[in-house]
């Protein structure tokens, strides 16, 4: 499960782009992630989590499987010290990703910052499949926090930008292009902060469309033995009352087996 | 022709713990490893001495609120909150999977009353498929104040003897490490009727993020595993291990070879990989490996022969 690194490059202050030997592996869907382990010792301890961006075919050159990713602590600081050659031991891909939802005219799909990471690929289908229109909504701090924005240019689908300081795109929150946006026959699909996944979902809710947003948990396993990674999910309503009672019902779900990626509607928002 | 007995290049990696022989001393640890099928795509479970499932209750659990895990220095804390899905979907939907393959299954339970403990370990007694039972007693009892069973000698004394005299399966008794003086409970254990003794469970401790000021686990407490309790376990498993005759299964921070035959080393007749698995999902396998290279350069025909020969003279 040793991927060799082919490049690791810094894309934006913060953000990289590590493209690893793919060989024969699984193809990522669109959601999935992979449990990274990057250094050889015990600090850090644990694998770390993070989605596929890309699979890249080159004419003449290697396949590569791309993680987009930003430094944010001690395992993506040693990440963005790998080079050309080294070893990263890759557990994937894993979890339940974005299933493309038929019959729908419009394909919303709502990033926030490092966000953006699950639908490069899924982009990549709708417009294969002319699933109907797809439109990407881009939200980031500034100019700096839209990592892999050319990339979506050169796909050739409609995005729209919003930064907090108006340097590109409108000055906005990605929530307010999202109400524009959004239509009686959309489905939106979302992945970045907490606070604003949760905002996509009461848009969502309110226009009766489906929802589905990919979480963020801390992980030990990724492969749902250690259940760690657990999730409140709303239960249904008849068994709201007594639902402590109801053993029968399971009131946790695990992000990285039963998700990353949820319908909005299971997702007991208050307690996320 | 089968193996040659007194061949150095085949070492004997079997041992007998409880009564039951494994293919070699090398098993996963509860709650570390699922209910197997979450790491069968992943390693082959047919190389392993047995998988010890996650602990198993009557009743289905929901588990603690979350976040529930942490990673701290050389390890990890965790407050599951001992989430299953209870002993009948675990019979009915888990175990057929399990039994399908040549490693020994053995089932890890818990209950917050003797009279669970009982009932839980009948259903699972008469089930196909499961080789030998490990009862978790770092649990609290709610018929005495909620102490925990495994804190006490007379409780555990109780609830092992109450469990064994109704029990047709072998059954080990998982120790917690969180007690003044873990020989006396040992003790207790095997007073009880024990077959073989596992140790250690997660030490107790906690985590504090300093910006919010918030415990970094909804329960505020949890359980520290990892190459942290390694030491402490060692020790623990030296102390019991000469304070009773049973086998003991060496746990606690396992992650190579070496580690496992320290275990061994100071008293184990087997040992459990817990938290490593996740890691490296073929921890366990890379382990048997090595402890076979490490037989076959030393010329040591049988791996039980280095059960308890650490030395206590220094030249
Ligand atoms: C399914 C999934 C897919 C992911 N995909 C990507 C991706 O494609 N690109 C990417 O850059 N990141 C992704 N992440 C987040 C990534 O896993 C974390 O940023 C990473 O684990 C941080 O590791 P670290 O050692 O650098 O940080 P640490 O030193 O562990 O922590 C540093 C800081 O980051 C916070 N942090 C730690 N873990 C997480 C986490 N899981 N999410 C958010 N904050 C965290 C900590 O609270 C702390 O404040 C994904 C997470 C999940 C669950
Ligand atoms: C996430 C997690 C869940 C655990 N669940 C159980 C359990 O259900 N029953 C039990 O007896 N021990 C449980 N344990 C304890 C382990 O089986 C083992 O005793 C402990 O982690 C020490 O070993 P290690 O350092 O190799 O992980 C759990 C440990 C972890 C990390
Ligand atoms: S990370 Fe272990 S269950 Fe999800």
């Amino acid at each position: 499960m040793v991927a060799r690194v082919i490049y690791n490059k810094e894309v934006l202050p913060t953000y990289y782009l590590l493209g690893l030997g793919y060989g024969g592996r699984t193809a990522p869907s669109p959601g999935q992630f992979y449990m990274l382990k990057v250094n050889r010792g015990i600090d850090p301890f644990l694998r770390r989590p993070f989605g596929a961006y890309r699979v890249i075919r080159p004419d003449n050159g290697e396949d590569a499987v791309e993680i987009l990713y930003k430094v944010v602590g001690k395992g993506t600081m040693l990440m963005s010290e790998l080079c050309p050659g080294d070893g990263v031991d890759l557990l994937g891909p894993l979890g339940r990703g974005f299933h493309l939802h038929g019959g729908r005219g419009k394909h919303i799909m709502v990033a926030g910052g490092v966000g953006i990471v699950p639908f490069y690929i899924l982009a990549e289908r709708l417009i294969c499949q002319e699933a109907g229109r797809a439109v990407l909504l881009f939200g980031g701090r500034g100019k700096e926090d839209l990592p892999g924005l050319g990339d979506f240019g050169k796909l050739g689908l409609v995005v729209k930008v919003a930064t907090d300081n108006g340097e590109v795109g409108r000055r906005c929150l990605v929530t307010e292009l999202l109400a524009d946006e959004i239509t009686g026959d959309s489905v939106v699909y979302a992945c970045g902060p907490k606070g604003m996944l949760r905002e996509v979902a009461g848009i969502a809710a309110e226009k009766n469309v489906p929802c589905y947003v990919s979480l963020d948990r801390v992980m030990a396993c990724g492969v749902g033995a250690c259940l760690g990674c657990a999730v409140r999910v709303a239960l249904p309503p008849s068994y709201a009352e007594h639902e402590e009672g109801r053993m029968d019902v399971q009131p946790y779900k695990m992000v990285c087996r039963d998700g990353p990626v949820f319908d909005s509607r299971e997702i007991e928002w208050d307690k996320l | 022709m089968g193996q040659a007995i007194g061949d150095v290049t085949v070492p004997d990696l079997s041992v007998d713990i409880a009564g039951i022989k494994l293919v070699n001393p090398v098993m996963t640890a509860s709650g570390t490893f699922g209910y197997g099928e979450e790491f069968a795509p992943y390693v082959d479970l047919n190389g392993l001495g047995a998988v010890v499932v996650k602990g198993i209750s009557l009743q289905p659990k929901p588990g603690n609120p979350t976040p529930r895990i942490v990673e701290t220095a050389a390890g990890m804390l965790n407050s599951i909150g001992l989430q299953n899905i209870g002993v009948e979907r675990f019979v009915e939907e888990k175990l057929p999977f399990l039994s399908g393959f040549g490693t020994r299954v053995i089932v890890n339970f818990f209950g917050d009353s003797i009279d669970e403990y009982r009932e839980l370990a009948a259903v699972l007694d008469g089930a196909d498929g499961i080789s030998a039972l490990e009862m978790n007693i770092s649990c609290p009892n709610k018929e005495e104040g909620w102490l925990e069973f495994g804190t006490r000698p007379e409780l555990t004394y109780r609830v092992v003897n109450e469990i064994k005299k109704r029990l047709r399966l072998p059954l080990i008794v998982k120790l917690s490490p969180n007690v003044t003086d873990i020989t006396t409970i040992a003790r207790a254990a095997e007073d009880g009727g024990a077959d073989a003794l596992s140790l250690i469970n997660t030490l107790s401790g906690m985590a504090v993020d300093i910006e919010t000021r918030r415990a970094r686990l909804a329960n505020v407490i949890g359980g520290l595993s990892g190459p942290a309790i390694k030491p402490v376990a060692l020790k623990m498993v030296w102390q019991v291990f000469n304070a009773v005759k049973l086998p003991v299964i060496g746990i606690g921070g396992i992650m190579t070879y070496e580690d496992a035959l320290e275990f061994m080393m100071v008293g184990a007749s087997a040992v459990q990989v817990g938290t490593a698995n996740f890691i490296d999902p073929e921890v366990s396998i890379k382990i048997v490996e090595g402890m076979k290279e490490y037989l076959v350069n030393k010329c040591i025909l049988r791996i039980r022969d280095l059960v308890g020969v650490l030395e206590s003279e220094y030249d």
